[in-house]
């Protein structure tokens, strides 16, 4: 069946693969220098599963310390404000019903933020780890846009900004609804929070052959060329905001989610125009 | 690890006073299922580089290194074959055979090994660059931005170790070449396929992963 | 070892890109046809030639067998008939010959054959059957013809026979004929096995066990190996294998034996083969030359996606095979149909056999040299554009421009383009100064003596050795007698042989001719293809035998006055037909050499003896010959006459023998004078001249006599000689300007191909050109400039090298040939170059409008 030089050849192809060090000897049109090639891409593919599965144990310990560092925050707040209601409730009838409602509600709003968090990061987990798939099938773009802007209607409402899109229902992509109003609630989400008193948010909408680009623009502060990249990481936040409610988790999801639609978002930096622009890019 | 690791490169045409140094001393190395862009303005250099890493043309001195072989010693056929296996090209004319269907250009490298076709792979390939109702007409009869798709296509449908696109949007409109791009980028990822990309254009070059910046034959 | 298998990929690119490029492929195709065809009619005309040359000795020889045994019995025949090296093997058996008064002309044997050995000597019945019964028989229409009776099966005919010496009148039964050749030495008759039986019983012993003389009853046996090589070999291989007796007489039919091809026929048709393949080459390798630069792009990124550079060969090839598959057959239909058109024009040139002249005889070989010598064309052609293909990088690929000059190839295309072009025209000077060239009166004055020459048909045929030199018959000679407007009649008799003569004569002879410097060089020039040849040999063989060969010719009035009187006695150049005829003189002949010296054998006044050749005194003598005893005919006896030589004539070519020795010491002598040494005899030609009014008349009757009533004569007339000699212009003509007009095609093609390329490889340039404000016009104007550069080299390079070659090569081809006389013209330059010129000029607007019906914008773009 085989010649002893082809077993040969095989037997140290494969002494390599062990060693970590095979390398394809010459090409030509044999059929022994292409089963090297295939053989190499083969090695080549368990090492980059390899590396996968090394890059999800380390995303793994990231997580757990991102949790613990993340929950952090909220945990001390709600630790401290029970014991200050504690205390105000100590003091029985001289307690104040003001602050203690005061705390109480600070409680509710770290707990909030906390339910947020673990909620975000569950999705996630879900998401990445494929128990919760996203299913993508031709959706109108107009519902995606339009209950994603009522999800942050009463936020803008707040701070007195307008939220305006131009509707056209004849425009359709590929994706799934409830996870991609996610990915968008979020990107609206950072808009409203970057946005000053009484600015304005405008969505409009862009025809590819291949793609429907979602555009969201603020007038916020938008984000310099050199964090454009940066953004995208988990519990990123940009420079110019300092801490403010929130966490840095959604843009991470959001990409995550377009990704697995056969989309991708693009953010346009603030050398290039005023304001942010963020877009979304999803196959049609 | 590293795909692709290009040592000291450097490539000189001429002689004295006419010696011009297209590459001067350029080292690059480029991770699995990276999408890195090579920038650099016209005459900078960088077509001559993706030429060294495609093994089109011989460096003067230096190695590239692909996929742990030195191909700068590789000559003729052997470079040939080499290329078939592990480079998959995209070139700003997008340079398709305009004689054979847009479906056998894509599998052209793969017949030409004598490999069967992979075919749940490649109507996966087909089907994410949006090419479906094509397959059986001649190139000519496309547009740009689908002939570059075929192109694209092709280079991923040989599963390569490793996709070098020179200026894919050259010729393209800038809305066409926003499809292109996005489904270069998307694409990579998708397939876990590890992509260079020259360009003279910033906005371009963000696509990509990481950005490696080229002026006079050196690396800034 | 175990290669990848790739074919699918490389045949579907191949053939796609034809499929794509089908215009681009058909004119590769057309190309492909036109080679094929100049193939294949060349391979039918000359296979079918060799071939009926073949069959006309093969006719002449009796049959189409390999070899054969003469004289065997029975049990010899069993003997070797089941050899196993043999293919085939058939017999016949000898019965008698004819002897009858209406046959003396047509001379007939009889036999009995089996029917395929029938077959192989040609004389198998075309109309009825073979002989069954004991009363049937079957003849050649020529036989019937001599006989008197109709060619119709079932009618009844009796004739005298010899068999085994006892004449007899036997009646028959015609069961059969066939068509006969004048040019086969006897007719063939065939009888049934149960006549052969009863009249020439087969010889059950072998030939020395019987002694006798009668030839009844032998089995003559013809056989055919596994192929004709070396026959003659195989031959003697198998009397020794079988162990028949060794001195069994056999004989190999020389139709098979090589050599007999004209050496000059197989030189035309050597440089006809080099021009056809050279012209297919050129038109072909040009074409595919410009295909694969125009697909250069094509090929070069076909490498960068990973095609090697073989598989880019094997798609160019694929390619080729692929136009090959289309062409070749379709030029193998058109070619061998082109083929039989002209077989018979040029059949007609040459002498061979007079029944299904010009007819076309395929076979496989000449299908399958023609289709393969088409493919070594295509593929000798593809070869260099291939590797170009397989040697194009990758990069330059992508930016393909020619460059120009630097690399000297764009002017090597130039000077093929221009020698092709030239050549052409100096073909066409060549052909032409043949037509012009030719002599008419010199022709006719050398080959028409009077308005008509009637002499035996194998006379006059180069193709047959045995001649009948009395073949003007007495019915003839009484037929042309009553015929009306006969002016004259010169009779011309014959009697071949050799001169003897006494002591005194020949020691005159050999002081005067055989001891001279001029013999010896003539010798030595005549053998000079003879290693070791020995001039004194051969001196002193003559000499010891005291004969030179010679012929003695016997003249009437009317042939003695068209002779060329070098001198006489009387000192003038004209000959006393009474004092010639007196009796007391003769005539003699001058020996001349090619180089058109010439030396007397004898001066007039000498004195020579003649020896009657009578067969009255004819007696057999056993002589000794190279150790031999061999029986020959004598002469001794004969009275032997002395004469004075009264002049020393040239025979003009159409009144002699048309057969010459070494030496042709021959002597004329008058016609009664002749015929009183000789014995009564025919004539070997009779040369008539007839009224002029008369003539139509009796060119009509002598064409009916010399076929219909007998066919074995043949005449010459002047109208004739001239037909002979339009139709031999006319193919030189003919020839002659199909091979210029094919070269000027190639030289054409080439062009347009040159400047196509030009164009196509520059059309980025041109853009550009045209981008920056360079109109059309202007680019035309360069176009047609550069085409004028071609223009001024052709016509420089064919005025220059037409006249030196006109000078040199044409001058001594033309004058090398007895008719043609060769006048510097240099008319068809005249006639050619302005009809070139505006072709030149021509060609790039066509090539440049074409192609700039695509934007300015497309064409930058193509890059």
């Amino acid at each position: 069946m085989f010649n002893n030089k082809t077993i040969a050849r095989l037997e140290e192809m494969l002494d390599a693969a062990i060693e970590g060090n095979f390398v394809e000897s010459e090409y030509d049109e044999t059929k022994i220098s292409r089963l090297e090639s295939r053989w190499k891409e083969f090695l080549g593919s368990s090492v980059l599963s390899n590396k996968n599965l090394e890059n999800e144990r380390h995303r793994l310990e990231q997580f757990i310390s991102d949790i613990s560092h993340q929950t952090k925050t909220p945990m001390t707040n709600i630790k401290m404000y029970t014991e200050l209601l504690k205390e105000e409730a100590a003091r029985g009838a001289d307690a104040s019903i003001e602050k203690i409602s005061n705390y109480a509600s600070m409680i509710e709003k770290q707990n909030t933020r906390l339910e947020f968090l673990i909620d975000s990061l569950t999705k996630l987990s879900r998401l990445e780890n494929g128990t919760l798939a996203v299913v993508p099938k031709e959706e109108q773009i107009d519902k995606l846009i339009a209950t994603s802007i009522s999800a942050i209607e009463s936020k803008a409402k707040l701070k007195n900004i307008t939220v305006t899109h131009k509707k056209d229902e004849s425009l359709k992509a590929l994706f799934d609804l409830k996870w991609t109003n996610e990915a968008l609630i979020n990107i609206l989400d950072n808009a409203v929070k970057y946005s000053p008193e009484g600015g304005a948010i405008e969505i409009y909408t862009e025809q590819f052959e291949m793609y429907q680009a979602i555009h969201v623009v603020d007038n916020g502060p938008g984000i310099s060329e050199e964090d454009t990249a940066k953004i995208f990481g988990r519990f990123y936040r940009g420079s110019e905001v300092q801490q403010e409610e929130g966490v840095g988790i959604g843009l991470y999801l959001t990409r995550e989610i377009v990704a697995k639609e056969d989309g991708y978002l693009k953010v346009v930096p603030n050398n290039k125009r005023e304001g942010g622009e963020m877009i979304v890019y999803l196959r049609r | 690890m590293s795909i692709l690791v290009a040592e000291n490169l450097t490539k000189h045409y001429g002689q004295d006073d006419t010696l011009v140094k297209a590459l001067d001393g350029v080292s690059l190395s480029v991770e699995r299922g990276e999408f890195v862009s090579i920038i650099g303005t016209s005459g900078s250099g960088k077509s001559t580089l993706l030429h060294m890493l495609g093994g089109l043309d011989t460096p003067t001195s230096g190695t590239v290194i692909i996929d742990d072989k030195d191909i700068s010693k590789l000559k003729g056929d052997e470079l040939c074959i080499f290329r078939r296996r592990k480079i998959g090209f995209i070139f700003q004319s997008f340079n398709l055979v305009p004689s054979i269907s847009v479906y056998d250009n894509i599998i052209l490298p793969i017949q030409l090994d004598g490999k069967q076709v992979d075919k749940d792979f490649v109507s996966n390939v087909i089907e994410t660059l949006g090419l479906q109702s094509k397959l059986n007409v001649l190139p000519s009869k496309l547009s740009g931005g689908q002939q570059q798709r075929v192109a694209i296509a092709r280079a991923l449908a040989s599963k390569p170790a490793i996709i070098l696109a020179d200026e894919p949007t050259g010729n393209l409109d800038s809305k066409t070449s926003q499809d292109v791009l996005g489904l270069l980028k998307t694409t990579g990822k998708k397939f876990n396929q590890t992509m260079v990309m020259i360009t003279h254009n910033d906005e371009i070059a963000q696509m990509a992963d990481r950005t490696i910046r080229i002026e006079d034959g050196r690396i800034k | 070892m175990n290669k990848v298998n790739n074919k699918k990929a490389i045949n579907n690119l191949a053939l796609s890109g034809i499929k794509v490029n089908i215009k681009k492929y058909l004119v590769l195709i057309a190309s492909v046809i036109l080679t094929t065809l100049l193939f294949s009619s060349l391979f039918t005309v000359g296979g079918s030639m060799l071939k009926e040359i073949q069959l006309s000795t093969m006719r002449q020889v009796g049959g189409s067998y390999h070899s054969g045994f003469k004289y065997l019995c029975q049990s010899e025949y069993d003997q070797i008939k089941d050899d196993s090296e043999l293919k085939d093997i058939n017999y016949r058996i000898i019965v008698g010959i004819s002897n009858d008064k209406r046959l003396l002309k047509t001379r007939t044997e009889f036999n009995y054959f089996e029917p395929d050995n029938a077959k192989g000597c040609f004389c198998y019945p075309e109309v009825g059957k073979m002989p069954e019964k004991e009363n049937e028989i079957v003849l050649s229409d020529l036989t019937l013809k001599a006989l008197g009776v109709p060619e119709k099966v079932g009618e009844k005919l009796s004739f005298d026979m010899t068999i085994a010496d006892e004449t007899k009148t036997y009646d028959f039964v015609l069961s059969g004929y066939y068509r006969g050749d004048p040019i086969s030495m006897a007719q063939l008759g065939l009888v049934s096995k149960a006549f052969q039986e009863k009249n020439a019983p087969t010889k059950q012993k072998p030939l020395p066990e019987c002694g006798g003389n009668d030839y009844a009853g032998w089995i003559s046996a013809d056989f055919n190996f596994s192929n004709s090589f070396n026959i003659e070999k195989k031959t003697i291989a198998l009397i020794k294998r079988t162990g028949i007796r060794d001195d069994v007489e056999y004989g190999i039919n020389w139709a098979y034996v090589g050599g007999k091809i004209d050496p000059s026929m197989a030189i035309v048709c050597g440089i006809l083969l080099l021009t056809f393949f050279a012209a297919g080459y050129l038109i072909i390798y040009n074409i595919f030359y410009l295909n694969i630069i125009s697909d250069m792009q094509e090929y070069g990124l076909l490498k960068t996606i990973g095609t090697t550079g073989k598989q880019l060969k094997k798609v160019v090839i694929r390619r080729a095979s692929f136009i090959s598959v289309i062409g070749i057959p379709i030029g193998l239909i058109l070619g061998v149909g082109v083929g039989a058109l002209l077989l018979p024009i040029i059949s007609d040139e040459f002498v061979t056999v007079s029944i299904d002249k010009g007819q076309l005889h395929m076979n496989a070989w000449i299908i399958i040299g023609a289709a393969f010598f088409s493919y070594i064309t295509v593929l000798i052609s593809a070869g260099k554009p291939c590797k170009k293909a397989a040697k194009v990088s990758p990069i330059e690929a992508l930016k393909y421009t020619e460059v120009r000059g630097k690399d000297g190839k764009p002017k090597k295309k130039m000077a093929l383009v221009v020698l092709s072009l030239s050549l052409s025209i100096i073909v066409l000077i060549g052909a032409y100064a043949f037509i012009t060239g030719f002599d008419m009166d010199s022709y006719i004055g050398n080959l028409v003596i009077a308005d008509y020459s009637v002499q035996d048909a194998t006379l006059d045929n180069p193709g047959v050795y045995d001649k009948q030199t009395e073949g003007v018959n007495k019915e003839f000679l009484d037929a042309l007698e009553v015929q009306e407007g006969v002016n004259e009649i010169g009779n011309v008799y014959i009697s071949c042989g050799a001169q003897e003569f006494n002591d005194e004569t020949w020691a005159k002879f050999e002081e005067n001719f055989l001891s001279t410097e001029f013999v010896k060089k003539k010798l030595e020039n005549d053998n000079a293809s003879i290693p070791d040849y020995d001039v004194n040999v051969d001196l002193e063989y003559i000499e010891e035998s005291k004969t030179i060969e010679g012929n003695t010719y016997g003249m009437g009035e009317f042939a003695v006055n068209k002779l060329d009187v070098i001198e006489t006695i009387d000192g003038t150049d004209k000959i006393d037909w009474n004092k010639f005829n007196s009796g007391d003189y003769v005539l003699a002949i001058r020996c001349t050499q090619d180089s058109g010296e010439s030396l007397n054998y004898f001066n007039p006044g000498d004195k020579v003896q003649i020896r009657s050749h009578d067969p009255k005194y004819a007696k057999k003598v056993e002589k000794e010959f190279e150790g031999k005893i061999i029986e020959r005919e004598s002469f001794e006896d004969a009275p032997v006459k002395e004469y004075e030589v009264y002049g020393v004539v040239d025979i003009p070519f159409p009144l002699g023998m048309q057969m010459y020795y070494a030496f042709n010491c021959d002597f004329i002598l008058p016609e009664s004078e002749y015929l009183s040494l000789y014995g009564e005899r025919n004539p070997m030609r009779t040369l008539i001249d007839v009224e002029e009014s008369c003539e139509g008349k009796f060119d009509e009757w002598i064409k009916n006599y010399t076929t219909s009533v007998d066919s074995s004569l043949a005449y010459n007339s002047k109208e004739s000689v001239v037909e002979q000699y339009k139709s031999f212009g006319d193919m030189i003509a003919l020839v002659g300007t199909i091979v210029s007009v094919i070269l000027g095609l190639i030289g054409l093609l080439n062009f347009a191909n040159t400047i196509i390329t030009s164009i196509l490889v520059r059309s980025r340039e041109l853009a550009m050109l045209e981008a920056v404000g360079m109109t059309g016009k202007q680019q035309k104007m360069s176009l047609i400039k550069e085409g004028f550069v071609y223009f001024l080299w052709t016509a420089l390079v064919a005025t220059v090298l037409g006249t030196i070659l006109n000078c040199t090569l044409i001058k001594a081809l033309v004058d090398g040939i007895a008719m043609f006389t060769w006048h510097f013209t240099l008319a068809p330059l005249a006639i050619c170059l302005p009809i070139l010129c505006v072709l030149i000029l021509i060609i790039p607007v066509v090539a440049y409008n074409n192609l700039s019906k695509k934007s300015v914008v497309d064409r930058l773009r193509v890059e």
